[in-house]
């Protein structure tokens, strides 16, 4: 025994011993307490981190806030969760509720809001706990909440948390724990919002720059492959972009013409000053305009442009650039012109076939209603000689009635049957007229034909006698009555790739007035004119068809000459 | 006495108009010219020889040179004036609607008719049928 105790020693020893197992169970439990709250801190870090985590894979903010609202339950171990959300842009508000009955939703979310807009606070989080002396008024024990947060210019959110005087025993009280962990969750929730709507907005972004370049690429393919020619210019005028088929027409290359105005090197002196007015006065008050007017191309050749030019303007109502759109119309103005022409030939053709109808009767009639009043006379004559000059002059109308039926089915052959060409003698085919046409010459006229050489022709055989034939019998039958000199003189020569026919009489001639209109259809120009007023006429489309030419002179009272010109052509040009 | 002037270039109707007119009155007297230039030389003739004017005038429409309207047209004062009991009559082969039309316009026309004239015509119109 190294020393003995007395009593009391011991005693005190005892004494101080259990004053450490004292403190040290004291301590043990403060030592357990803290491992609890450690504990249970890391369960709430944990879930704030769940939040985190959870959160970022988010793209919606409406997702998001109804996690904010049901994890502000979870990590601030509050009854109620209360999310406000603003979208200023799209104008809309959200409010969110968590942990409460729906029968209350309404009173709370009231409270809440007079709580907020009382005690409003700029920064950070504001805790009120409500007296228990207006119980009965308050459904809320106590609530905190975040200051409206601004994320970028268009988001705000505001956070609250709070108890119920109901259900606070169940819940730990607000203090300055939870203001902490309230005020780290908020934090977290801005980082994570403006996060989102960063996210959005470049989405957005992307989005339109993508839909942009579609369309750009879409109108830069139509602008470039249309067969129309496109014209981009500024607000100038001046070119800054032509497509391919602009250089096409105009024969221009974009960089001869960039920086230029259209109208100073495509303009001609042949384009219509009203065109030109028109244009300009549409461009000086920057309006569309649709014009069709003559432009001229790089090489010189003029084409009909169609152009319809439209100011644009950029999103503030700037005029910024001029588009023209332009298209050769050349071939449907010549055709409209073809048109027109074909149409006018058609009036005229329909207008003479009236004429010629009328005037067809009226030469087949004439012969007819003789041949009726001849008739009648002879039915009451008695006498046999004039019976006989009646019966005579019937024989006369039924020859005028077969030759206006011969001289129509010419002129129509004329008109239908092809030209065909064969080599004949012209001095032959005149001296077997004569010939033929001696009956008219009763009286003894000298009928002559003079050539230098043979007069061989390729041209159109029937055509050529018709012609002749009605041209010679002219100068026959027109002769001066009584003059026993009068003469038909028909004289031939060659000059190179033609023949030149001259149809001389000294007949009665022609006036003046007259000459203008012997070669209108149906124009009669004698009194002691039978016929029917077809010769001419045809005379002149067979030498149209021939492409030669009829020229006339004539004297009144002293005589006429015909001159024909007849292409020697041995093809069927 | 009646006295006819007949205007027509057709010289077979200038054979059977006047023998139909003299078919139906013994007593007349008929002028025929072939145009309308010869037709108005005529009338200033009877003018300037103070003849009787004519009571009848056929006139044909179809004619060259000057239509038979036209013929009515380059009529003078004096003229017409010389004229105004003569009674005119419009003939044509073929009786177009449009020269129908036109007749209607010159008052001194009494009649439009297809040709040939016939006896009974003649005798109706001086008044003599029956």
């Amino acid at each position: 025994m190294p020393h003995s105790l007395n009593p009391e020693e011991l005693y005190q020893k005892y004494l101080d011993l259990q004053l450490r197992v004292t403190r040290f169970s004291s301590i043990e439990q403060e030592l357990i307490n803290t491992r609890e709250q450690l504990d249970h801190e890391l369960v709430l870090h944990k879930r704030l981190l769940k939040f985190n985590t959870e959160a970022l894979k988010l793209n919606s903010e409406k997702e998001f806030i109804q996690l904010v609202a049901e994890s502000v339950i979870d990590i601030c171990e509050t009854q109620i969760a209360y999310v406000y959300f603003l979208h200023k842009d799209r104008q809309e508000e959200e409010r969110i509720l968590e942990g409460v009955r729906k029968k209350d939703e309404a009173a709370i979310v009231g409270e809440i809001e007079k709580i907020i807009h009382y005690h409003k606070t700029a920064h950070g989080i504001k805790v009120v706990h409500q007296s228990t002396e207006h119980t009965e008024k308050n459904v809320l024990k106590s609530c905190m909440f975040s200051s409206t947060i601004d994320i970028g210019s268009d988001v705000s959110i505001l956070l609250a948390a709070a108890n119920s005087n109901e259900k606070a025993p169940f819940y730990p009280a607000i203090n300055d724990r939870s203001k902490i962990l309230f005020s780290i969750f908020v934090q977290q929730v801005e980082a994570i919002l403006s996060n989102i709507i960063t996210a959005q907005q470049n989405r957005q972004q992307m989005h339109t720059i993508a839909e942009a370049q579609i369309e750009l690429k879409k109108l830069s393919l139509i602008a470039t492959k249309t067969k129309s020619g496109v014209i981009i210019s500024d607000k100038h005028g001046r070119i800054e972009w032509v497509n391919n088929s602009f250089e096409q027409t105009t024969g221009f290359k974009l960089e001869e013409v960039i920086g230029k105005k259209p109208k100073e090197f495509l303009q001609s002196d042949l384009t219509s000053l009203e065109d030109k007015t028109k244009m300009a006065n549409a461009l000086a008050a920057k309006e569309s305009v649709e014009v069709t007017v003559l432009n001229k191309s790089k090489s010189g050749h003029h084409y009909y442009n169609q152009l319809a030019i439209t100011p644009v303007f950029d999103e503030k109502g700037e005029h910024i650039n001029f588009i023209a759109l332009q298209k050769d119309i050349t071939a449907e103005e010549n055709y409209k012109k073809e048109l027109i022409q074909k149409n006018t030939e058609l009036e005229k053709i329909n207008k003479e076939l009236d004429q010629f109808i009328y005037s067809i009767s009226h030469d087949l009639r004439s012969p007819l209603l003789s041949i009726k009043g001849l008739l009648s006379l002879i039915e009451t004559s008695v006498d046999e000689n004039e019976t006989k000059l009646y019966h005579g002059l019937i024989g006369k109308s039924v020859g005028r009635l077969d030759n206006t039926i011969l001289e129509i089915l010419e002129y129509s052959r004329n008109s239908r049957v092809d030209v065909y060409r064969d080599e004949f003698n012209l001095q032959n085919m005149i001296e077997q007229q004569f010939q033929d046409l001696s009956y008219i010459a009763e009286e003894g006229i000298d009928l002559k034909v003079f050539s230098d050489s043979s007069p061989i022709i390729f041209s159109d055989k029937t055509r050529v006698e018709t012609l002749l034939k009605n041209l010679i019998s002219n100068a026959i039958k027109y002769r001066k009555k009584n003059n026993f000199t009068s003469f038909v003189h028909v004289k031939i020569r060659r000059e190179g790739e033609v023949y030149v026919i001259d149809i001389i009489d000294n007949g009665e001639g022609i006036s003046e007035l007259n000459q203008k209109r012997v070669f209108e259809m149906f124009y009669r120009a004698s009194s002691s004119s039978q016929g029917t007023g077809l010769g001419l006429a045809m005379c002149q489309e067979i030498v149209k068809k021939l492409n030669g030419e009829i020229k006339l002179t004539s004297q009144f009272g002293e005589g006429t000459t015909i001159t024909l010109i007849l292409p020697n052509n041995p093809l069927n040009a | 006495m009646i006295r006819f002037l007949l205007i027509d270039d057709d010289d077979i109707i200038s054979v059977i108009h006047p023998a139909t007119i003299q078919r139906a009155i013994s007593d007349s007297d008929i002028e025929i010219t072939p145009s309308g230039y010869e037709a108005i030389a005529l009338i200033d003739e009877l003018i300037e020889l103070q003849e009787a004017p004519p009571n009848y005038i056929f006139l044909d429409i179809n004619m060259p040179e000057i239509s038979g309207f036209e013929f009515l047209d380059r009529l003078t004062e004096t003229e017409l004036d010389f004229l105004k009991d003569s009674k005119i009559i419009m003939l044509s082969s073929s009786v177009n609607q449009k020269d129908i039309e036109r007749a209607k316009t010159y008052p001194m026309i009494r009649d439009f008719i297809s040709k040939p004239l016939t006896v009974e015509y003649i005798r109706e119109l001086v008044g003599l049928a029956n």
